[in-house]
């Protein structure tokens, strides 16, 4: 028994630490550079249509990236940056729906969606796995036969 | 006179496939074979009709016929040949031209085939739902989108010529029509699936009539979705291929559902299970075409691909509607001849893996189109103008392809019915340890990024999994026929070529996605100011701006910077970015020039012409991997063609008695519980 | 899965299908995207260099009411409403209490200045070459016409054209403000 798995215990230990490493090492940088280019990403071009600031460039669309940088060295944070161009070009600025409301319906229906789904799939299978096999009566037999044959 | 006869052509192809519906329909109701006969003649009517209503486009495009409002619109006197042969799906009322060619192509070419069971009600079916959708759009263009229309007042003495994106890369005449071909092909199941639903016959005999074509169509959706990355990737010059843009979205929808289908077919066809759910996946793959051409030509949607502003909305609508609500009510009142009988053994076998892959591809599909059709939600419920972009689609899309990379790397080592752990250890031992020691040897080599690096790592243990299963193919047919390794191959293929080549698809997956997760999460990007002779370096690459160059052809007039590339001693070429200004389109549109490399590319844009002083702009990214999403995309569509040849079993079963099709031969037991 | 489960999940998906066909319809109806975002009430801070070289700035301005004017020479709306802009700029043009500006949104300069000395435009016209002044009202598009108090308040704005009586009534309103 131990040793059928050892090598798959010392193959998840590895995987573990290789994973701790990796989410320590990549936690989000906090420099200016680093915070304007990920908002650059969450802001939509107010000009364009359907471009991101950061693909975008259009002139309005250069000018945020400067003043974003030029309002985070003036010590704004993320968040009042968001708020600032919200307050010119309204929500549709931003990329990502994420207040309450509406928005919700955003990540919720997927998110439920899948759970949902997942679940009655893991249930299903716990209750077929349960039963046993079962041998097929007659009737059965002959519906998968008339089935195959395609006859009604 | 040209459009006289484009648009008489279309009055024929509207009047074929009515009085075929009408003459199948008949037939079938009292009973007169020579009636169907008849009527299936009449899709190759429909395809001759529209051959001709596009010969005569093409025709007045060439022509310079500014008497036709579209061509006026399109062309312009000095547009090139290429551009001039594109232009005829370059706006909303040739695209709709182009849909209908392939699919009447389609409908006559399934006709064909079948042309041995005319007969047969279930294909009767299949053809009348196929002529009523090919109808559907005949008509579009006989009214709300009428190609051949004639200007209003003088005929213009030049022409507009294409919008300026559409008239800068010759990928434009190449990504529409495969895209076409995809979208368009899903309609050949869908006939198939309703008419079992109509005839009661849900056998597996319908789903073995379409699975070539729906891979076809899937095939084609998969090159066409590739080569638009590559156009957005060339022509853009934003340095992305992707941008969750609504009418990408609107192409990914049904190529999520049709690769969930293509799997889950497999589940019924060996088990005869998931009936109701396999018709739901054909039906809705269907409507979702539908709904991607409504998205882009309807304007509901802002999206830089929409075309201009239409009436056909409505008319798309509607039709989405009755196929929509036409399929739920076909499968409501069927219900009673879908429920399966069969389950499934074990939660470790192929068909739990397979149910789980439809889960995440249902739930894929679902996030894209949530992200969608969630402005027009907000607008309506909450009066409210909301955005969804990138960052919505990464945060929800990267876990569900993660765990597919997973899937992709456990599923194809399961049995059928089910599995022991034993074997499960045994298979997958060596796969998951190469996955195991690239995540150790990349984290080792530095790298940041959370879902990038698992993104390899998966990609190793799927990449190493289908590897295993490869040798262990040809270590059996060597052992069992004494075959030289490539001969034990190459055989292997030929016998199971379904399996083969969806392993290579397997693969072009895994190349793509881990070129995604590189160019999307290491991506340096810079923007440089130079005068004529200097240089600047970024990572490791020195850039120096030669000068510039103008030319002008056609209606193009273009300014390009001469940019020298080179790595350290080594010259890597002169590349030129431009800015090309068209009379018809006011900004300029920049054309990127790509230093392709097999780990990173050198892409430069050229964002503000030569000042005064010569100085140019240039903006410049390095881009990892992107050249392997590519290659992943030309792997996919190779592994499509692997498994359109006949395999071994096929070839077999054309032997069959001919009373008997052997579609409803008896799935052959000794492979479907295959020892392991 | 039995019948009953197969009508009960057709039922449900129709629901959901005719909720989603009246929201495409009714996306359908919707003319262009409004605008939901505007300045009224804050104080924008920009700094401009008129053709002339003259630097007009909001704090140099303070104390005055300041029609700010986004336009170019190539759309069509900020042509139409010309004529409007040099009425209104004639009827005010003793009133020392009064600046108007017209900031030159996406456009080059040489065009610019053609265009004014074809036209006899007399206000000031200043370019926005990193459109930073678009930036701090946040601009869009072009026409949109803003009328900023003696405090440095935007008291109202107009995105698209405006009238002569438009501007009046804007006038007015800022001018309450002190």
């Amino acid at each position: 028994m131990t040793r059928r798995w050892a090598p798959w215990l010392a193959l998840a230990v590895l995987v573990a630490g290789a994973v701790v490493v990796l989410v320590a090492r990549s936690q989000p940088s906090g420099s200016v550079e680093a915070r304007a280019g990920r908002l650059e990403r969450e802001l939509a071009c107010p000009v364009c249509t359907g471009e991101s600031l950061a693909e975008s460039n259009a002139p309005e669309a250069r000018a945020m990236r400067e003043d974003m940088r030029e309002r985070m060295h003036a010590g704004q944070s993320d968040d009042e940056i968001v708020a600032a161009y919200v307050r010119l070009y309204g929500e549709r600025v931003k990329l990502r729906p994420d207040d309450g409301g509406v928005a919700l319906l955003a990540w919720g229906l997927p998110v439920v969606a899948l759970v949902a789904g997942g679940a009655a799939l893991v249930a299903a299978l716990v209750r077929w796995s349960r039963t046993p096999r079962l041998h097929a009566a007659p009737e059965d037999e002959a519906l998968v036969a008339r089935a195959r044959e395609g006859r009604p | 006179m040209r459009a006289a006869a484009g648009y008489s052509a279309l009055a024929i192809g509207a009047a074929a496939a009515f009085y075929g519906i009408s003459s199948i329909g008949f037939g079938l109701h009292t009973g007169r074979p020579p009636l169907v006969r008849f009527g299936r003649r009449c899709a190759y009517v429909t395809l001759a009709a529209a051959v001709a209503a596009f010969a005569v486009m093409e025709w007045a495009l060439f022509a310079r016929d500014f008497s036709i409002e579209y061509v006026a619109e399109n062309v312009a006197r000095a547009t090139p040949g290429l551009y001039t042969f594109t232009a005829a799906w370059a706006a909303l009322e040739g695209s709709i031209l182009l849909w209908i060619l392939a699919l009447t192509g389609y409908v006559a070419f399934t006709t064909w085939r079948f042309r041995d069971r005319a007969g047969d009600p279930l294909v009767a079916w299949a053809t009348i739902v196929a002529l009523g959708v090919t109808l559907f759009f005949f008509v579009l263009t006989l009214g709300p989108a009428n190609p051949f229309r004639e200007v209003a007042g003088a005929v213009p003495g030049d022409g507009r010529g294409p919008n300026a994106l559409l008239q800068n890369h010759p990928l434009v005449a190449f990504h529409p029509p495969a895209l076409y071909l995809g979208y368009v092909g899903f309609t050949v199941p869908f006939s198939f699936a309703v008419a079992a639903l109509v005839t009661g016959r849900f056998g597996e005999g319908w789903l073995a009539d379409v699975r070539r074509t729906t891979v076809v169509a899937w095939g084609f959706l998969t090159v066409g979705i590739v080569l638009g990355m590559w156009w957005s990737y060339e022509v853009l010059g934003w340095g992305g291929y992707w941008g969750w843009d609504p009418v990408e979205n609107a192409s990914l929808l049904p190529w999520l559902t049709g690769t969930a289908f293509i799997h889950s077919v497999m589940v019924q066809e060996r088990r005869g299970m998931l009936r109701v759910w396999n018709l739901s996946l054909v039906l809705a793959t269907f409507c979702l075409t539908i709904l991607g051409t409504f998205l882009t030509r309807s304007g509901v949607v802002t999206s830089v691909h929409a075309f201009s502003q239409s009436d056909i909305g409505p008319w798309l609508l509607a039709f989405l509607g009755v196929a929509a609500f036409g399929s739920v009510a076909l499968v409501a009142w069927r219900a009673d001849r879908l429920r399966t009988p069969a389950r499934i053994d074990s939660p470790v076998s192929r068909e739990a893996a397979f149910l789980l892959n439809n889960l995440l591809f249902g739930g894929f599909a679902l996030v894209v189109l949530t992200g969608t059709v969630f402005p027009l939600l907000a607008e309506a419920l909450d009066d409210r103008q909301l955005s969804v972009g990138e960052p919505y689609f990464e945060r929800m899309g990267t876990p569900i392809g993660i765990a597919l990379l997973f899937l992709m790397a456990v599923g194809p080592q399961l049995p059928w019915r089910a599995a022991s752990g034993e074997v499960l250890r045994r298979r997958l031992l060596v796969p998951a340890w190469a996955g195991g020691l690239t995540l150790v040897a990349a984290v080792a080599a530095g790298a940041r990024g959370v879902a990038q690096v698992v993104t390899f790592a998966l990609a190793a243990f799927a990449l190493a999994s289908i590897g295993r299963s490869v040798v262990v193919g040809v270590r059996t047919r060597r052992r069992a026929h004494a075959e030289s390794p490539p001969v034990a191959f190459g055989r292997m293929v030929r016998a199971n070529p379904r399996l083969y080549g969806g392993l290579t698809v397997h693969v072009g997956v895994i190349v793509a996605a881990v070129a995604i997760a590189a160019s999307s999460g290491y991506v340096t990007e810079r923007e440089l100011r130079l005068g004529v002779g200097e240089s600047a370096e970024v990572r490791g690459y020195t850039l120096t701006y030669l000068g510039t160059e103008r030319e002008a052809t056609g209606q193009k007039a273009t300014v390009k910077a001469r940019v020298a590339i080179a790595r350290g001693d080594d010259d890597l070429g002169t590349y030129a970015p431009a800015l090309s200004t068209f009379p018809n389109t006011r900004a300029a549109i920049g054309t990127p020039s790509v230093r392709t490399g097999l780990l990173e590319d050198v892409y430069l844009t050229l964002v503000s012409s030569p000042d005064e002083g010569g100085a140019v702009t240039l903006g410049v990214e390095v881009n990892p991997m992107v050249v392997w999403l590519w290659v992943g995309g030309a792997l996919m569509a190779l592994g499509t063609a692997v498994a359109l040849l006949p395999g071994a079993r096929r070839r077999s079963s054309r032997r069959a008695p001919a009373g008997r099709p052997a579609r409803d031969a008896e799935p052959d037991r000794a492979l479907v519980e295959v020892p392991t | 899965m039995t019948a009953t489960r197969i009508r009960a999940a057709a039922v449900a998906v129709a629901v959901v299908l005719a909720a989603a066909g009246i929201v495409l319809a009714l996306g359908m109806d919707d003319g262009g995207p409004t605008v939901t975002g505007g300045i009224v009430g804050e104080s924008p801070r920009f700094e401009v260099e008129t053709l002339d070289g003259t630097v007009l700035s909001s704090e140099g301005l303070r104390g005055r009411t300041v029609v700010v004017n986004f336009w170019n020479t190539w759309c069509i709306p900020c042509l139409r409403e010309a004529p409007a802009l040099a009425e209104f700029h004639a009827r005010h043009a003793g009133d020392d209490d009064v600046v108007m500006i017209g900031i030159v949104r996406d456009d080059t300069e040489r065009a610019v200045r053609e265009h004014v000395e074809e036209e006899g435009i007399a206000w000031e016209v200043a370019m926005d070459p990193r459109s930073r002044a678009a930036l701090a009202f946040g601009v869009t598009g072009q026409p949109e016409t803003f009328v900023i108090g003696p405090d440095g308040v935007v008291a109202a704005e107009r995105r698209g054209e405006v009238s002569v009586s438009d501007l009046e009534l804007m006038l007015d309103e800022a001018r309450g403000r002190t």
